[in-house]
């Protein structure tokens, strides 16, 4: 397979952060280590924060990996700071995602933030700082541009009056990231976004009281009122109305990061299953020789492994051409949760009552995992918000799908722009060619062995019947109905598949570890016909290969790097 | 019994269950889901239960009780379902599985120790489940073995609901060792005191009591013996084809619920300028979930309807039932969570009692064989499944399909362990699809579909060996499973549709009368709604969603069930009480 390789020393990522992580904090199953699953497990039933456990990953250093290296922190690529991310997620979700939320208050003000505002908040988030993000409304939702939250421009001091709901850290954080309506203006250049420190507040600030929520019960989900409360209009980030701008462009980027919210929750899930099958006995045989249970299994495997390449894909663009995240992102914050909670369910099938118990021993922490892993498709853009922001481009999208395919190689050769984060340049309505379907260039064809070949070219044949459908006009109207959006889901199954032959085709070496090619083809079948009742008929069989990933310690993932995990 | 007379039954139930949005009422949802976020059984639900003596549609007639017909039994305790999945599992349904099988087996004094108990409120657990074997319950390790006063026990049941208050227990025993065979007992409290173990915690039907028991120790005279020594395992495997079959039904009260909360709130809430439900997509959501649960109420109830009918494939429509039906409910609660946005994540406020429902879901999911459980069953027996006769039966047809055509009582006796002679349901797939009149090109088209499959599943199954239907058989046979059994909930709805449209009865019956219905119902069973690309659910046109729609408002702003039978949530009156009759 080495033929295939494209430049792969330049698009290797370096996981070694990740690995430092991964050791220090060790074998979580072991109630020593720094951060045990049992611990977490005991937070989450009593839904007290687990601030130990946030202690610990600042004193480590983790939330350097949320300022960019040019603030002194070691923010370079999406790539390590996810995978460090995933490190945690595959530990504990409610920790991951209640430590990340300060990734996301801090993204517009990387973006948009005066010189001075950034080194003060490189500072405060090095510190070991919580920032949170505050932009939904008890009554509007995803709905920013009717938010009801009021900033007055008065004198030297943005009064700030309104309710923000259901944030997260809303309590804990220092620092606030909120999204705000100037009354004077109307329309989208209405909203402006300030940051500011909690303890910069003149005025009337009040905490709301916690949500209890059916999964991340131990997390800070709450929110606060502020009534006509002064902050120095310094606060303001970027130009005064350009909130939703900045918003827009923030979410594109967070949006990408929450896939390793997903792919640390798969890899547990489908972790604990794994280990399950291998010592159940059940039918006068142990599960794991079981066809049907191995199946399903396997199944979920090639979820957690199709959301993988997906995600490797959205990094890498975000880091590489951040004008691509107006699909890359929400194909990525669309599919990463919903293959995963896909793994999840069928874990659960095979984990029976055991899923369902809150007990102890290895399968213990599944029942936390699924009611957390729920919320990773709804925040910071739901799975609908994203559907429609596809759906919108279609025209454009189907006019790019006309041109000729180019290799992508000079796609990925630029410089690193740092993450995404100086050079946002929001193209939607462009007209080239997305490089997503540069797998269908025909130089391609006669390098893969042909089986694979034979699926990429089913692949091919559906994607060029949904680009053709997406020139129907009527989906058009906006909002879309329930036609449209099944056209979307369609784009993402097929982007997906493909995000998959790149990965393949970058680290040839990921075939191998899972088995040859079949899994691709059988990954690439399953995402065609996802509407079909005859999936089940996918003969496909991971299990060896899981069970050596078990064995040898790796975490379930292409590149497979290596974890701690007694699992 | 009219389908009319069963309406008035259930709405005579929830008149006496009460107003479900009035938070003082015991059985409202703030009151239950106040009971479960403090993991505490809800008293006071089921004292309402026992006052009304719902328990009595799990008795026999001729046990002074009401159950006569099956179909009725999902029908009713849906009502309860719609309440809290959690109340009708802690208060009832488990003495139901217990209690079938004695109505399969028991002597007519089990039969009447059982009956007085459950009417006078009382609860018989279903001792089973042992955590190391699941659902492979003839693996069960629990013994018993003769002794001087009968039977001694060794061994622990684990996860038995109501192992803590039942006063009958059915245990599950190993009789003989080579080969090994089980034997059922029924153990009286009153009789032989032991104590439950701790309760378990579990992420859903916390106000369900789960706990380990231990009989060691325990003997019970040979009057407890449920059946034959030795036969147990084929008791269970007949009494649970009618627990399996109806405990879909009465799920669908749970999804009914879900449906409400979100449809409630997709009416209410306004976002981009509009309300959530005038968004297209919102809206074809909306319908497709209504759709599919009036299809899993019209499948369940016809499985139910066949055990009378045709008990010698129970064991196939049941299993059938079992493994597509939770799913597919299961599907449309991920599909409302998404509508309901940040809400369903919620354990306060008017939507709570959504994330309820999403947790105790999966109890009816994996609880009382699981799907695999029941594709074993299915797809070792496949080719008796798509045995049919050339020419249908019209009489026994429209037995199954004319629920106003009385069943009489069921006799538990006829039910068998497999499958033999022809299946009906299959083979009225072709009749219902022939005898459907004025039939457009879309209805057309998804016939054809419907068709092809049925085609292509006969011939599949006819190519395939017995090994590769084994349980470690082809991953073909799985697939073969799969249509089948969308091919009886298929089958189903177009008869089903059929009977309406020829008897044109009423409400309820006018909507699955309509094409429209029928082709999102039949768009839902050809595969899942949201990746579905054929042309022809693409133009599905929105005049179908539309009709559909029309009528989903009707039933929220009338507090209607969302089932077949259009019941009413919140009825006026309060005269039928006392003519509960199923």
């Amino acid at each position: 397979m080495t033929e295939l390789k494209v430049n792969s020393s330049e698009l290797q990522i370096n996981s070694s952060p990740a690995d430092a992580l991964e050791k220090y904090l060790g074998d979580p199953r072991n109630p020593k280590s720094p951060i045990s699953v049992e611990s977490l497990i005991s937070s989450d039933l009593e839904e007290k924060f687990p601030d130990g456990s946030v202690g610990i990953l600042n004193n480590w250093g983790v939330s350097k990996w949320f300022v960019p290296k040019n603030l002194g922190g070691e923010l370079v690529s999406m790539a390590d700071s996810s995978h460090l991310m995933r490190a945690i997620s595959r530990r504990d979700l409610t920790l991951a995602i209640a430590y990340g939320k300060t990734y996301l208050g801090s993204v517009p003000v990387w973006l948009a933030g005066t010189p001075s505002m950034q080194i003060s908040l490189a500072d405060f988030v090095i510190g070991g700082g919580a920032v949170c993000l505050a932009l939904t409304e008890r009554q509007h939702g995803a709905d920013l541009l009717n938010i009801d939250t009021g900033a007055e421009l008065i004198g030297e001091h943005y009064s700030i009056s309104g309710e923000k709901w259901l944030i997260n850290n809303a309590s804990r954080a220092g620092r606030i990231t909120i999204l705000a309506k100037e009354r004077a203006r109307s329309g989208p250049r209405s909203l402006s976004l300030l940051h500011f420190s909690k303890d910069d507040i003149v005025g009337n600030y009040k905490n709301l009281s916690k949500e209890h929520t059916l999964g991340i019960r131990a997390a800070d989900i709450s929110g606060f009122a502020l009534t006509n409360a002064l902050v120095g209009k310094d606060a303001l980030l970027g130009e005064a109305g350009s909130g939703f701008e900045i918003i827009i462009k923030s979410l594109q980027l967070t949006r990408v990061s929450c896939c390793a919210l997903s792919l640390g929750a798969g890899d547990h899930a489908v972790r604990i299953a794994s280990a399950y099958i291998r010592s159940r006995y059940i039918y006068h045989r142990l599960a794991i020789d079981i066809a049907m249970v191995r199946r399903r299994l396997s199944r979920a495997a090639l979820m957690v492994l199709i959301a993988d390449a997906l995600s490797t894909w959205a990094f890498k663009i975000a880091d590489h051409n951040p004008e691509l995240l107006v699909t890359a992102s929400p194909v990525a914050k669309i599919m990463v949760p919903f293959l995963v909670q896909r793994a999840i369910d069928e874990c659960e099938y095979v984990l029976g009552s055991r899923s369902y118990i809150m007990g102890s021993g290895i399968t213990a922490p599944f029942q936390k995992i699924s009611r957390d892993h729920r919320l990773v498709a709804l925040f910071d853009g739901s799975t609908t918000v994203n559907l429609q922001s596809l759906i919108v481009q279609f025209r454009s999208l189907a006019a790019g799908f006309d041109k000729p395919h180019e290799p992508p190689e000079a796609l990925f050769k630029g410089p690193n722009i740092n993450c995404g984060l100086d050079a946002l340049r929001l193209m939607p309505g462009t007209k080239t060619q997305d490089p997503v379907w540069s797998i269908y260039r025909s130089s391609l064809f006669t390098q893969l062995p042909q089986d694979l070949c034979k699926a990429l070219e089913r692949l091919h044949l559906f994607t060029k019947a949904l680009h053709a459908d997406m020139k129907n006009p009527v989906h058009g109207s906006i909002p879309s109905g329930a036609g449209s959006f099944s056209v979307a889901w369609r784009y993402c199954l097929a982007y997906s598949a493909a995000s998959l032959v790149h990965a393949i085709l970058e680290a040839p070496e990921s075939l191998d570890a899972w088995g040859g090619s079949r899994w691709v083809i059988a990954a690439i079948d399953l995402l065609c016909n996802f509407h079909q009742n005859y999936i089940d008929s996918l003969e496909i069989d991971l299990i060896p290969e899981l069970m050596n990933c078990l064995e040898d310690k790796k975490l379930l993932s292409l590149d497979r790097p290596a974890v701690a995990d007694s699992l | 019994m009219s389908i009319m007379d069963v309406r008035l039954a259930v709405e005579a139930l929830d008149a006496q269950l009460g107003d479900p949005y009035s938070s003082a009422n015991a059985c409202s949802w703030e009151q239950l889901c106040r009971n479960d976020e403090a993991g505490e059984r809800p008293h006071e639900a089921e004292a309402v239960l026992k006052e009304i003596g719902v328990a009595k549609a799990f008795v026999p007639h001729e046990f002074n009780g009401l159950l006569l017909q099956l179909d009725r039994l999902g029908h009713l305790l849906r009502a309860v379902f719609r309440r809290d999945p959690a109340l009708g599992l802690g208060f009832g349904v488990t003495s139901l599985m217990a209690a079938a099988t004695i109505w399969t087996a028991g002597t007519a004094e089990q039969k009447e120790r059982a009956a007085e108990l459950l009417i006078s409120g009382g609860q018989i657990a279903v001792a089973f489940h042992e955590l190391a074997h699941g659902n492979d319950f003839g693996a069960n390790e629990v013994t018993a073995w003769p002794s001087e006063s009968g039977f001694a026990f060794a061994g622990n049941k684990s996860l038995i609901n109501n192992a803590d208050r039942a006063e009958l227990i059915v245990v599950h025993a190993r009789t003989s060792k080579n080969p090994v065979n089980h034997s059922l007992f029924l153990l009286d409290r009153t009789k032989t005191a032991f104590p439950a173990g701790d309760y378990w915690r579990t992420v859903g039907v916390r106000g369900c009591r789960l706990s380990n028991i231990s009989l060691e120790g325990v003997t019970l005279p040979d009057s407890a013996l449920i059946g034959a020594l030795d036969g147990g395992n084929s008791v269970a495997l007949r009494a649970f084809q009618v627990t399996r079959a109806c405990l879909p039904s009465m799920a669908v009260g749970a999804v009914d619920t879900a449906l409400r909360t979100t449809a409630e709130f997709a009416v209410g809430r306004r976002l981009y300028g509009l309300s959530v439900a005038e968004m297209p997509y919102v809206r074809q959501s909306l319908v497709g979930v209504f759709a599919d649960l009036v299809a899993a109420d019209i499948f369940s109830s016809t499985a139910a309807r066949l055990l009378h009918i045709e008990p010698n494939q129970g064991s196939l429509y049941s299993a059938a039932v079992k493994f597509l039906v939770p799913e597919v409910l299961r599907e449309d609660i991920n599909i409302l969570a998404d509508i309901l946005g940040a809400r369903f994540y919620l354990r306060n406020g008017k939507h709570a009692i959504f994330q309820k429902i999403m947790r105790d879901f999966p109890a009816l999911v994996i609880g009382h064989a699981a799907q695999d459980v029941c594709e074993a069953t299915l797809r070792a027996q496949l080719p008796v499944a798509v045995r049919m006769d050339d020419k249908p039966n019209e009489a026994l047809q429209r037995a199954i399909f004319d629920w106003n055509i009385p069943l009489g009582k069921f006799d538990w006796a006829t039910l068998q362990m497999g499958a033999s002679g022809k299946s009906a349901l299959f083979a009225a797939l072709h009749s219902g699809i022939e005898n459907r009149t004025s039939v457009d090109k879309e209805l057309g088209a998804i016939f054809d579909e419907l068709l092809d499959l049925s085609i292509w599943l006969r011939s599949t199954v006819v190519q395939m060996s017995p090994r590769e239907r084994g349980l470690n058989g082809s991953a073909l046979a799985s697939a073969a499973t799969k249509v089948y059994a969308r091919l009886l909930a298929a089958s189903a709805c177009i008869n089903r549709s059929n009977v309406c449209r020829s008897a044109g009865q009423d409400s309820g019956s006018n909507l699955i009368a309509s094409d429209a219905w029928l082709k999102i119902a039949l768009c839902g069973i050809l595969g899942y709604r949201r990746f579905l690309h054929t042309d022809l659910v693409e133009q599905l046109n929105a005049v179908c969603y539309e009709e559909v729609y029309e009528e989903l408002l009707s039933r929220l702003s009338l507090n209607s069930t969302f089932d077949s039978l259009a019941s009413n949530m919140l009825p006026i009156y309060n005269v039928f009480s006392n003519k509960i009759k199923i």
